[in-house]
């Protein structure tokens, strides 16, 4: 019996132990890189992350430790914008169905705008700030626009179905509709809005299963088509704004695109390489600019203009911590540091 | 290599066979193995971890279905969704419910599209008894398909035996206040001497509404578990045939269930829309005949299963999802023993058909399955050791309108169990088994996530340990404790291949899982007054060790704690009984990546029981109370999905035999 007491006071001992909470670091978040991380479906689990370049340490959960709660389910897009002369930043909190706004300096929560059509969650996927209002891109075929005095949906429109992202080109809005939900027949269309008026100007057809969207200089569109995951392979889409039809459309394997000074960098499947495209020329580079061999799973490019780096963002499967690795413009590796699940977004600061 | 192995093992067998003719030292060691005492959970006298919760003892775990009832046997870990109609799967050593075949009156159920059986389908209501064993199957009647898998849970109703008494009536009641009732009836009755015609319902409702609360970094998200409205009926009737040596079974099982699914807690978005509705209709045969030098046990079985699925909240064209499948499989089987002087020794040799045939939305080319379980095998006493073994092959043909697919494997087992000492109930035991799980239709044909070129997953299981029990008196102390090894290789996952929106089953992943499995019991009696209490212990340490330079390398494999406990204790008194429950769970992690981030808490959830029983001539009422968490702590087996805090239950059995 004794024995058996011992035993079992060990074993009382031995499950009670507990992880030390993760230290709180008071980072200034001035010098350095903002991190969105989606986080995964039902785990509430979406964090932002903060890589501090002084330091050059990751601080994790900055959102959670400093608001006390968690950001939400599934993060899915991160903007900074300032109004009324101060810097924020809005994030897209699609499962939880929430446009999360924060002070930029602070990282502390301003508003927590809840984006339901009754009890049917929107699932904001995308968020674009344009003349003093938010306009929330949501996965149920709407666009929301929000004051940003009130902080309230001013009202919604329909587009086409599961939009996924927005671009903006003198007032007028451009949004992609993929119809992922919605396969095999997937949508192909893009909703044209004019934000002066808020009301949908014409829709015109791209192709299917479009996800990001990209201006250029020159007033040109650019699109990723998915195809459909089997038969149909992704595709680069030219669009001509003017004429809105495609012009030109390009049998690239691509999955992640970003745009600087005339220059798209796009992840190419074929060769597990970024390359470049000129959108001057509208001619692509058949050499890799950097060759991402190494990478498990290629999960974006974003680009830091002011520095002029490039950086890259593995998600490690999906399930495990994001790894971001920094590089040159001529492709030469820099440095590289560890974000959270799934790294689908970096502010630069 | 798979034939060598095949012949190596036959000739061992042949070898010992033949060695062993003449040796009997049976007798003085079988006589220690008296009937175990009804609150018992552990075998001492087996030589693999063996398992047996009685009917007494599930009414004192306070157990609602078979799922929290097995938490109560150590190395099992059960995966609880929470709330009424929540599913329950069994992971036992880190193997998941894939490795585990459940088995009901002697037929194993089928379930060709997941691999996984739901354990709260499983009403405790007249089973009789609920064994789990790893290894080998400890009985004469389980035909060849009981022994492929790694562990076997095996479930007796009521039903199924030949009443004493002319006429049997069961009623039950039961209301527990997170919004859950239930109702059920039981009748047997002898037609003859030999013959007893039975049957049984259950009728399971409620909104299963409760309160939870969810930890949100520094604050507490609180809120209603809505959307559990379930609508529960199972009939189930039955004719069975018993003498002398022939034992034969008719079955008829009926099940409708329609649930909402209150899905998973997410932050800041409370609403949900999803139901399931599933209907059953199983019927099987089972024969069983026995004299002195054989035993044969044979079973026959067919199956039908329709599944509704519907999310009402889908973000597509049509605003909703709906995915229907029907599943129809037809076997049978036998399995032959030839005892060798005693029933504990002897050569068996079985073979099991199968067919099973899917169809629904998410699989656009409907796949047919044959499958084929052997077994042959051999118990055989040696001076003090008990030697076992058995080979066995699994064999499928799948075979969809365009493509077709095969897998067979053999599959062994060894065991050596020693019994140094005449005197003392003290033995040593051992055994290894080779294992492996084959791809369900939803890992191999679902629609964009099925890979056909899949492999079966395969485990590699080692254990030794000892079981001791003593007598003194009016006390009885009973331990166990067994190592063991699991080596996981070609693990079935699913994880995202091109891109996110591109899931694909692999066979990704090996996991090197080692642990300790304890159980002690010590029960007293005396007069008036019965003591009892037993605990079960687990340490288990899982890791991944798929790819050295992982992230992941060497942490702890998700949903799979270290530590696991569960401790019983009853106090009787005359004709009251006061139980307590407590399971005990330490941390785990939610995500392959070990850190403190991805941990989910562990947990402890106590339960008290007081329960009464009325005697009359032929009649009998049972009252039982139980306090469910009492404790009232908030916890997740799953994340996202909050179990129940403190809530009460009230049941009610009465019994007429006459």
């Amino acid at each position: 019996m004794k024995t058996l007491l011992l035993l079992l006071s060990i074993a009382f001992l031995v499950s009670c132990k507990k992880d030390p909470k993760p230290e709180i670091v008071n980072s200034q978040f001035e010098n350095g890189i903002l991190c969105m991380n989606e986080g995964l479906f039902q785990q509430n689990n979406a964090t932002l992350s903060y890589y501090n370049l002084d330091s050059n340490k990751t601080d994790l959960n900055q959102f959670s430790i400093i608001n006390g709660r968690g950001l939400g389910d599934t993060a899915n897009d991160m903007i900074a914008y300032s109004y009324l002369g101060k810097p924020y930043i809005a994030i897209a909190v699609d499962v939880s169905s929430q446009i999360e706004i924060i002070d930029a300096l602070t990282l502390k929560s301003i508003k927590q705008i809840p984006i339901f059509n009754g009890t049917n969650a929107r699932e904001p996927r995308s968020v674009n700030y344009h003349n003093n209002h938010l306009y929330s891109i949501n996965f149920d075929g709407t666009v929301s626009k929000i004051d940003l005095d009130t902080h309230l949906i001013t009202s919604s429109l329909i587009c086409g179905l599961n939009p996924e992202k927005a671009e903006i080109i003198n007032n007028k809005m451009y949004v992609v509709n993929s119809g992922g939900l919605n396969s095999p027949t997937y949508d192909n269309t893009i909703t044209i809005i004019d934000l002066n008026s808020f009301t949908i100007i014409s829709t015109f057809i791209s192709d299917i299963n479009c996800s990001s969207i990209i201006k250029d200089n020159q007033d040109e569109l650019y699109l990723i088509s998915r195809g459909n995951y089997s038969s149909i392979e992704p595709k680069l889409l030219r669009i001509n704004t003017s004429t809105n039809t495609v012009i030109q459309s390009f049998n690239i394997n691509l999955t992640s695109l970003a745009y600087y000074n005339d220059i798209l960098y796009y992840f190419d499947n074929a060769d597990q390489s970024i390359h470049t495209f000129n959108t001057i020329t509208e001619t692509y580079n058949a050499n890799p600019l950097i060759d991402c061999s190494n990478f498990q799973t290629m999960y974006g490019i974003h680009i830091n203009d002011l520095e002029q780096l490039i950086y890259l963002v593995d998600a490690n499967g999906y399930t495990n911590s994001s790894i971001i690795r920094c590089y040159s413009f001529s492709g030469v590796f820099q440095y590289e540091f560890t974000g959270g699940l799934n790294t689908g977004q970096l502010l630069f600061k | 290599m798979q034939l060598k192995t095949y012949i190596s093992l036959f000739s061992c067998v042949f070898l010992f066979y033949a060695n062993c003719q003449n040796n009997d030292t049976l007798k003085v060691v079988e006589v220690l193995s008296k009937k175990d005492s009804i609150l018992k959970l552990t075998v001492l006298n087996s030589s693999v971890p063996h398992y047996i919760i009685t009917k007494d003892k599930l009414n004192e775990l306070s157990a609602k279905d078979i799922g929290d009832a097995l938490k109560y046997i150590p190395g099992t870990y059960i995966k609880d969704y929470g709330g009424i109609g929540g599913i329950k799967t069994v992971s036992y050593r880190s193997l998941g419910a894939g490795h585990t075949n459940v088995e009901i009156d002697g037929v194993i159920l089928p379930n060709t599209q997941t691999a996984a059986i739901n354990l709260s389908q499983f009403d405790v209501f007249s089973i009789s008894k609920l064994e789990m064993s790893s290894g080998q199957v400890q009985n004469h009647y389980s035909t060849a398909s009981s022994y492929v898998k790694s562990n076997l849970i095996s479930i007796s109703s009521s039903l199924i035996d030949l009443p004493i008494k002319k006429i049997n009536i069961k009623l039950m009641a039961n209301a527990s206040s997170i919004n859950a009732y239930q109702g059920a009836l039981f009748y047997q009755q002898k037609l003859s001497k030999h013959l007893s015609f039975g049957i049984q319902s259950l009728y399971q409702f409620g909104n299963g509404k409760y309160n939870f609360n969810i930890q949100n970094i520094d604050s507490t998200y609180s809120a209603e578990r809505q959307d559990s409205n379930l609508q529960n009926v199972k009939i189930k009737g039955g004719l069975t045939y018993h003498k002398n040596k022939l034992k034969i079974q008719l079955n008829s099982n009926y099940t409708d269930n329609q649930q909402k699914l209150p899905g998973a807690v997410v932050l800041y978005n409370p609403y949900n829309d999803q139901s399931l509705k599933n209907n059953t209709l199983n019927s099987t045969f089972t024969g069983q005949y026995k004299t002195k030098n054989i035993a044969i046990g044979t079973n026959v079985f067919t199956q039908n299963n329709q599944t509704i699925y519907r999310d009402n909240h889908y973000l597509n064209a049509a605003g909703y999802l709906e995915n229907q499948y029907a599943n129809r499989t037809v076997g049978g089987g036998f399995i032959f023993n030839k005892f060798l002087k005693f029933e504990t020794q002897k050569l068996f040799i079985g073979s099991d058909y199968k067919q099973a045939y899917l169809t629904g939305d998410q699989f656009e080319n409907s796949p047919t399955r044959k499958n084929i379980n052997s077994v042959i095998g051999l118990s055989k006493w040696l001076w003090k050791i008990k030697f076992q073994a058995n080979l066995t092959h699994q064999y499928i043909y799948d075979k969809t309108p365009n493509n077709s697919k095969e897998i067979s494997h053999f599959s062994p087992f060894i065991s050596l169990a020693y019994i140094p000492f005449k005197q003392y109930k003290f033995r040593i035991r051992s055994h290894y088994k080779n294992n492996y799980r084959l791809p369900s239709f939803n890992d191999l044909y679902y629609n964009a996530i099925g890979n056909s070129n899949l492999k079966a997953e395969n485990a590699k299981s080692f254990n030794i340990g000892f079981t001791y029990g003593i007598s003194i008196n009016t006390s009885t102390f009973e331990t166990t404790l067994d190592v063991y090894q699991n080596n996981i290789e070609d693990k079935i996952v699913a994880i995202p291949t091109k891109n996110l929106f591109n899931w694909s089953m692999q066979n990704i992943g090996d996991v090197l899982s080692r642990g300790i499995d304890i159980s002690f019991l010590y029960a007293y009696k005396k007069k008036h007054i019965s003591l009892m209490f037993s605990t079960s212990q687990s340490y288990n340490s899982s890791i991944d060790v798929t790819e050295k330079t992982s992230l992941t390398y060497e942490h702890q494999i998700p949903y799979t704690p270290t530590y696991n406990a569960s401790y019983t204790s009853t106090i009787g008194y005359k004709k009251y009984d006061l139980s307590l429950s407590l399971i005990h769970t330490g941390n785990r992690y939610v995500l392959n990546e070990n850190l403190p981030f991805n941990a989910l808490e562990g947990f402890i959830d106590l339960g008290i029981g007081l329960s009464r029983t009325f005697k009359l001539k032929n009649q009998s009422i049972y009252c039982k109370l139980q306090i469910a968490n009492i404790l009232n702590n908030n916890y997740e087996v799953i994340k996202s999905f909050p179990m129940p805090g403190r809530y009460f239950n009230l049941k009610i059995v009465y019994t007429f035999n006459k």
